[in-house]
């Protein structure tokens, strides 16, 4: 869809999007939100770039770079659910460290967060793959 | 902490296989059956250790129960993961030598992976709705898995499959909520609790029925059985073995754990509803089975003709009955993987499912005849094969229950699986090729030793089942028993 309308709106609302994104999974601990709606966001963004600048290069290259992104988010998922193995008394249990930094104050780090990238990158990592691979398949566009 | 495992050891070989995807088939083959024996290592040794100090309990997040999801594993749990941990690596160690549909690729490892999970997630499972999930998780896997390759017909049978799984599914999570509003809790063991201690105040008969009927459709009985031999007898055939063989269980399992935990003494209703639905599951299925000629779509309707024999269990639910329920699914599994293995085989060698069109295996091809023979007559349960002991316990209860109606259906039902499996043995193995198939130029195939192997590995197990006959059936009494005294069920997980 070579449109240069949609173009030059694409490139804001994928940025924005992805910004967007990113917020609503860290809101997502104890307010509406998470990693995935997050990831949902997220490559929703990617995905109305990809339709707005559609060429068979971008696609395949869009798809190399995503696809690796399930498998570090099905690691960092269950990575947390070890972490809290090792470090607590049960598979899944939650733990916290405090991360000091010295101009923004204390941080609160947890698995809990660990799990939510996990789910988020997992997300889009399949999300935009599914949804590309059907855009190249049905030949649509 | 080790009841965590038959979870996590899967879920790290999804991310393995997918993960080597790029890497050469030997590796991606050595990823796949080495996460099969890690995770039947898993499940024996769960096994071992439930026999040995009674029923695991773990909680996830260190929430304790009944706030958080409880992982439970006690006898009947640990025999459930066994079995399908080993019926699923048979079947991979079959799919790699399968050769055609495209079997081998991580995605299909991955597939596999995932379904385990499911299963296992759903045996440990300890709260209604967690199990809910585990059957989603399961039921994703065997969509793509039963649509993987995707020709038309298969595609026909898969929409079957989903639209029947999607409406149990939502009788299961309609019941959920009902019970739920009624409850207010769905950890199993707070549950029965609740339910002894409220007693006929408690009316849990709608969400029970709903629930139930869930796990009937997904079970295939009587009158929801259609689906099964409509869909089983599309996909390629190492994934049609893998469901036969374990799929139907699950539902069978959910059925069982849950309505040991809803029982209470002088429930008539569903103990009669379970005792006709038993009979008329097993003769609706064999009576449909003794007419089909391809050879899945038959071994499909005696799929669910023998579903009939796991439900009588549950309708007599006395500790006879149960042991003999349990003993009957180990055995069935087994047979019922094995004989899919063997159409299978035989498709290789004469190029058909047709029983028809096929024949002359007896002669060209001695061995699996015999491997055949003795599958067959374990399913039929000729003495002192494998289905023998379960048959014959569950009819021993019966007689003892006074329900011999249901114990002469039972017999009834053994005569005509006989006819059946006498019936792919005349035509299949038995007797000649027909002279018309033979003029179109017919010659053998070839079947791979490793399809052989892993057929042999099965009818090993079938008459390891008879050697070892008296410490599985204690396993299995043991496993009855824990399910009868839901108290120390209670006991282990609240501490009450």
């Amino acid at each position: 869809m070579n449109t240069t309308l949609l173009q030059l709106a694409a490139k804001f609302i994928r940025s924005i999007m992805l910004v967007a994104s990113v917020f609503i999974l860290l809101r997502g601990h104890n307010a509406p939100g998470g990693g995935f709606i997050g990831g949902l966001l997220a490559s929703a963004g990617i995905v109305i770039y990809t339709i707005a600048f559609y060429s068979l290069p971008l696609l395949s290259k869009t798809l190399r770079t995503i696809a690796p992104l399930r498998i570090v988010g099905l690691i960092l998922a269950l990575g947390s659910g070890i972490l809290g193995l090792i470090f607590g008394e049960s598979f899944l249990h939650a733990q916290w460290f405090k991360l000091n930094i010295p101009i923004l104050g204390t941080i609160d780090l947890s698995t809990p967060l660990l799990f939510d990238i996990g789910v988020y990158l997992a997300v889009i990592g399949v999300m935009v793959m599914v949804i590309l691979l059907l855009m190249e398949d049905r030949k649509w566009n | 902490m080790i009841v965590f495992a038959p979870i996590i050891i899967p879920l790290l070989f999804i991310i393995l296989s997918l993960s080597v995807a790029k890497a050469s088939k030997k590796v991606q083959q050595t990823v796949f059956l080495s996460g099969n024996i890690i995770t039947i290592g898993v499940a024996i040794s769960i096994l071992t250790t439930v026999l040995k100090e009674g029923i695991i309990v773990a909680q996830a997040g260190a929430w304790e129960a009944p706030f958080g999801i409880t992982i439970v594993a006690d006898t009947f749990s640990a025999i459930m993961l066994t079995l399908t941990s080993i019926t699923v690596a048979v079947v991979s160690l079959y799919s790699l030598a399968w050769r055609e549909n495209n079997l081998n690729t991580p995605v299909f490892y991955a597939l596999i992976f995932g379904l385990q999970m499911g299963m296992n997630g759903a045996f440990v499972a300890g709260d209604l709705f967690n199990m809910y999930v585990w059957f989603e998780v399961m039921l994703l896997s065997s969509f793509v898995l039963i649509s993987y390759g995707s020709d038309k017909k298969q595609l026909k049978g898969t929409l079957k499959y989903v639209s029947m799984n999607l409406v149990s599914s939502f009788f299961f999570v309609a019941g959920i909520a009902l019970l739920y509003g009624k409850t207010g809790t769905l950890n199993m063991a707070d549950l029965a609790y609740r339910v002894r201690e409220m007693g006929p105040e408690l009316d849990i008969f709608a969400p029970s029925a709903l629930i139930l009927m869930g796990f009937a459709i997904k079970s295939a009985i009587f009158p929801f059985f259609f689906w099964l031999p409509d869909s089983y007898h599309t996909p390629p055939l190492p994934i049609s073995a893998l469901f036969s063989g374990t799929l139907t269980k699950v539902g069978v399992y959910s059925m069982i754990r849950f309505y040991a935990l809803i029982h209470v003494p002088g429930d008539s209703f569903f103990t009669q509803m379970f005792l006709f639905i038993a009979s008329t599951t097993m003769i609706s299925g064999v009576l449909m089975a003794t007419s089909q000629f391809e050879v899945r779509r038959l071994l499909s309707f005696h799929i669910v003709s023998q579903i009939g024999y796991m439900i009588l269990g549950l309708g007599l639910f006395t500790k006879l009955a149960l042991t003999g329920a349990i003993f009957y699914i180990i055995g069935h599994c087994i047979v019922k993987t094995n004989l899919f293995l063997l159409s299978g085989i035989a498709y290789k060698i004469t190029g058909t499912f047709d029983l028809k069109k096929s024949g002359g295996l007896m002669k060209h091809k001695p061995f699996i005849a015999v491997l055949f023979f003795i599958s067959a007559m374990a399913l039929v349960g000729i003495p002192p094969l494998s289905g023998f002991f379960g048959k014959f316990m569950l009819l021993k209860a019966g007689v003892e229950s006074q329900e011999f109606i249901h114990v002469a259906s039972a017999l009834f039902v053994s005569f005509l699986t006989l006819f059946s499996m006498v019936k792919i043995w005349n035509e299949s193995y038995a007797k000649p090729i027909p002279e018309e198939i033979i003029n179109q130029g017919f010659k053998f195939g070839k079947a791979p030793k490793q399809l052989i192997a892993s057929s042999v590995l099965l009818v090993l197990i079938t008459i390891s089942l008879t050697v070892g006959s008296k410490f599985i059936i204690d396993t299995c009494a043991t496993a009855a028993d824990q399910l009868l005294n839901v108290d120390a069920y209670i006991n282990a997980v609240l501490h009450i």
